[in-house]
């Protein structure tokens, strides 16, 4: 029983507030960016506790979205409640940021009405709230090409937010519902997120797949829809692994309105998909990589006669010669006493910097093709360098993102709508992997 | 409510559940249960509130248990977290008499929980955790082969790495101990201070069942001579020796040749006890406690200088000859010039004590030492009932109690600070009495006696103070 939902902008200012059961004063959002801002950096901010209210928050978009209740209520429900109307709001807003969340105040203060009632959950689906909502969505500013850098990939939430779109994907993104008359669109994506641990003797120590498959449903009528997924497609472990292109998953488990009677034998699901945005299906797979990781790390670290620290490392990416891998950043911690970096990069397009505040080597590569070996030469200065200095270069972390590739050979075969749609309508399917976590240790 | 599934579903369900009448009827009440039976057709809204109404309902029989059961075991499966919860919830309450029934419960909606674990939503991720910490209270071995799935993301924020390196600190066993330790060493260097400080310790409490290995990464860790990875390391030997004095070896020769100059006061406090517990072993020992004490005056902490008292003090039951001249300036100091009240009563009980003679002395610093059944090794610790934490499943409860605990798990070892009964039971302040404690040596032999009960009482201390002079107060009451 939510009692009030109110958003924050991350400097305090309020947004939105909405109180649903009258138990508690409007002093609670100042009270909550009180108790939050004073939170030190290791204690958990998702529950907090203030006399009898109990506040529950998430932070998407640079915004703080927050329910509180007094009873004890379930925080599964509650969290999942908050992640589900900041998807709410980026379907029908186009993106998660303060100026559009202010300038869409109305429509959000609707939602809220219709999603909620005296503090119960009503519904977050899209095509029952869309009978209801009245009121446009106004979009911070027309579409423009240069602004794709800020744009994610389709809520994809990668961890810089800054991923140029895949190929397949130069149409304009940033959309709202009531614009969409004559765009008769279906988006499905097979977003991959992996998650590898690699050892300092080149051993794979973890390699985790989650991934999904999301639809973004544009057109105003669509029935049913049947998604092929590859034939030899398998779930679970078994001793018997299949010859060559066999692709296996661990879980598996799908939406509630997906149906699957013709999935054990052909591998078909089959979804009436609603307006906007919903995953039709999630799975996991742990430990059995189809594919060898994608990049490896040759490093050689030494100390040189001059009192410097030399970096060199060699990066070399597996991925088939047609791929390639785009934002290649690479986080190298160095000791703390260090002032200074040189470096020798192989290409002009390449960039490395020091960073001070947290210590690390920071180099970027744009674009990384498949097969290929990058190298580069770091000289860094340390104050007071010793041989204890050398253990201080930490775990490399990689962040990356593969477009038109998945890991686990995951592909759509067809996608068939039912009825034929009358005019013209589009179809993408678009696949990623990008990284979650992927850990080198030296 | 027009949207939740059927509203006269939940309708019939409440006023079934309170009318003492329709108890009586029986077919009333399997339709009621049959409703139940179109929980698929509900949104996940709508399931949770059922799940969480049908709380409330007892069922009549084991066949009706058995029934309600097997219909709700699709939902314990299901990937939305809010109705596996809710779902779990309901299977342990019901079921807290069949032992058998909870614990496969537990064991088939662990796929979802660690699936619910590996989110994208940062938020979700904690509750999971947080959760699953709970069922580990029961079922130790419940996650034993996914503990890759704890390992921290590089971008992950730091109070949700520290509770998977909590988890993962009661995952160790013996065939995945070497991997657990090698990740929970990329930790230590980690750029926030307090995610290094909790991959520290964690590698401590490991240290109780692994010790040499544990021993290898925390001596190489104080290679680094980084201030707060220093400090915790000290901190969390001095805590492993309490456990297991076997580690004595190898801190001694961490100990030699120590040359570094802490800033933190926990990490002196530290220092200063394993050097004073040690001293006789590290020959460095007498010069180091002897710069600490040339420093006294511009100490700021009162627990590095009662510390420094003790260990001064130890140190010089095992090598008198270095250590008399300084024990007696630092004596004079505090006694003298010392302004915090209980830096000074310690230093007065020690001289007492010393008048009494050497062997007194050594009774009470080196008498029995108890160790604390809490710090015991890490495997072994009896798994709790369910019922302790049932209640408390798919509540608020665990998260912001584990807010409470994550930043104090490194307080939660007691310090075994001066004032604990091994070391130093008389308190000698003699107003506030140690509550019963039987191990208290008594030295019948000397001027001295320990007693447990205070000796005197408040109204007679109050009637004394008020009219005794100002310097001869204190000389009165210690006796």
């Amino acid at each position: 029983m939510i009692s009030q939902v109110f958003i924050l902008s991350s400097k305090g200012d309020h947004l939105i507030y909405k109180d649903f059961r009258g138990e508690a004063g409007k002093d609670a959002v100042n009270k909550f960016y009180e108790m939050v801002t004073a939170l030190t950096g290791g204690q958990p901010p998702v529950v907090m506790k203030h006399k009898e209210l109990h506040f529950v928050h998430i932070r998407q978009g640079g915004l703080y979205w927050v329910a509180t209740t007094k009873a004890d209520a379930s925080p599964f429900t509650i969290i999942e409640f908050l992640n589900r109307l900041t998807a709410l709001v980026k379907d029908y807003c186009g993106c998660l940021l303060e100026k559009s969340v202010q300038m869409n105040f109305a429509l959000i203060y609707e939602l809220l009405d219709e999603v909620v009632d005296f503090g119960y959950i009503q519904t977050t689906s899209t095509d029952i709230l869309k009978n209801f909502i009245q009121t446009e969505a106004v979009s911070s500013k027309p579409f423009s090409l240069f602004d794709l850098s800020n744009v994610g990939l389709f809520g994809a939430d990668t961890q810089q937010n800054k991923v140029a779109p895949s190929a397949a994907a130069t149409r304009p993104i940033v959309s709202s519902q009531g614009e969409q008359g004559s765009k008769n669109e279906i988006f499905v994506d097979v977003i991959e997120r992996m998650s590898v641990v690699i050892g300092a003797n080149g051993v794979l120590m973890k390699a985790d797949i989650e991934g999904e498959i999301r639809v973004k449903c544009y057109m105003p009528s669509c029935s049913e829809m049947r998604i092929g997924l590859n034939e030899e497609f398998s779930i679970g472990k078994s001793q018997l692994s299949g010859y060559g292109a066999a692709v296996r998953v661990d879980e598996c488990s799908f939406h509630q309105a997906v149906r699957l009677d013709e999935f054990d034998t052909y591998r078909i699901l089959k979804v009436c998909p609603s307006q906007g945005e919903q995953t039709v299906m999630q799975y996991q797979l742990c430990d059995d990589l189809p594919t060898a990781p994608p990049f490896r790390l040759f490093p050689s670290i030494e100390r040189d006669s001059g009192g410097r620290l030399l970096m060199y490392l060699k990066l070399r990416c597996d991925l088939p010669p047609k791929s390639a891998a785009i934002n290649v950043s690479i986080t190298i911690p160095v000791p703390k006493g260090s002032l200074r970096l040189s470096q020798e990069l192989s290409s002009p397009d390449q960039s490395a910097e020091l960073q001070p505040k947290n210590k690390a080597v920071h180099w970027e590569i744009p674009r990384f093709p498949g097969g290929a070996q990058l190298s580069a030469l770091f000289k860094l200065e340390v104050s007071g360098l010793s041989a204890a200095s050398l253990q201080e270069v930490g775990p490399v972390s990689l962040s990356f993102e593969l477009p038109k590739y998945t890991c686990t050979g995951l592909q759509i075969r067809f996608l068939r709508l039912s009825p034929i749609q009358p005019g013209p309508s589009q179809r993408w399917v678009r696949y990623v992997t990008h990284s979650d976590s992927y850990t080198i240790r030296i | 409510m027009p949207y939740l599934g059927d509203e006269h579903t939940v309708r019939e369900l409440r006023r079934a559940l309170s009318n003492p009448n329709v108890q009586a009827d029986h077919l009333r009440y399997r339709n009621t249960i049959h409703r139940v039976i179109r929980l698929k057709l509900c949104d996940v809204w709508g399931q949770s509130e059922v799940l969480a109404v049908l709380q409330r309902y007892r069922p009549r029989g084991e066949d009706e248990l058995f029934d309600i059961l097997s219909l709700l075991d699709p939902a314990l499966l299901s990937h939305h977290a809010p109705v596996m919860a809710a779902t779990l919830r309901l299977f342990l309450s019901l079921c807290s008499t069949l032992p058998a029934v909870c614990m496969s419960a537990l064991e088939r909606a662990r796929g979802p929980l660690l699936a619910a674990a590996g989110s994208t939503s940062r938020e979700l991720r904690y509750a999971a955790l947080c959760h699953i910490q709970l069922l580990l209270r029961s079922e130790p071995g419940l996650m034993g082969e996914h503990y890759k799935r704890f390992f921290c993301g590089y971008a992950e924020p730091p109070y949700i790495k520290q509770n998977k390196m909590q988890v993962l600190v009661e995952l160790v066993n013996d065939d995945n101990v070497a991997m657990v330790l090698d990740e929970l060493r990329g930790y230590c260097t980690d750029v926030n201070t307090e995610t290094s400080q909790t991959a520290i310790n964690a590698i401590g409490s490991i240290g109780r069942s692994y010790t040499d290995r544990c021993l290898a990464i925390l001596t190489g860790l104080l290679g680094l001579k980084q201030e707060h990875i220093t400090s915790a390391v000290l901190q969390t030997l001095r805590d492993l020796v309490w456990v297991c004095p076997q580690c004595g070896d190898a801190v001694c020769s961490a100990l030699e040749g120590w040359e570094d100059n802490l800033q933190d006061s926990q990490g002196r406090g530290a220092l200063l006890w394993l050097l004073g517990v040690y001293g006789d072993r590290v020959t460095g020992a007498p010069y180091l406690l002897e710069d600490c004490i040339d420093g006294v005056r511009s100490e700021v902490s009162a627990e590095v200088k009662t510390e420094l008292l003790t260990a001064t003090l130890r140190l010089f039951l095992s090598r008198p000859a270095e250590t008399q001249d300084m024990m007696g300036r630092l004596l004079v100091y505090c006694i003298e010039e010392e302004v915090d009240m209980c830096v000074r009563d310690q230093a007065l009980l020690y001289y007492r004590l010393l008048h009494c003679g050497i062997e007194e002395v050594r009774q009470v610093l080196q008498g029995g030492r108890r160790s604390d059944p809490s710090l015991g090794p890490l495997i072994g610790r009896p798994p709790e009932p369910i019922s302790q934490w049932a209640s408390s499943f798919n509540t608020l409860e665990p998260l912001t109690l584990g807010a409470s605990t994550v930043g104090n798990s490194d307080h939660a070892t007691p310090k075994p600070s001066t004032l604990t009964p091994n070391t130093l039971t008389s308190n000698a302040e003699a107003m506030t009495p140690t509550p019963g404690d039987p191990h208290l040596p008594d030295c019948s032999s000397g001027a001295l006696s320990l007693s447990v009960s205070p000796a005197l009482t408040p109204e007679e201390f109050e009637r004394l103070w008020l009219q005794l002079e100002k310097g001869a107060c204190l000389e009165v009451c210690v006796q």
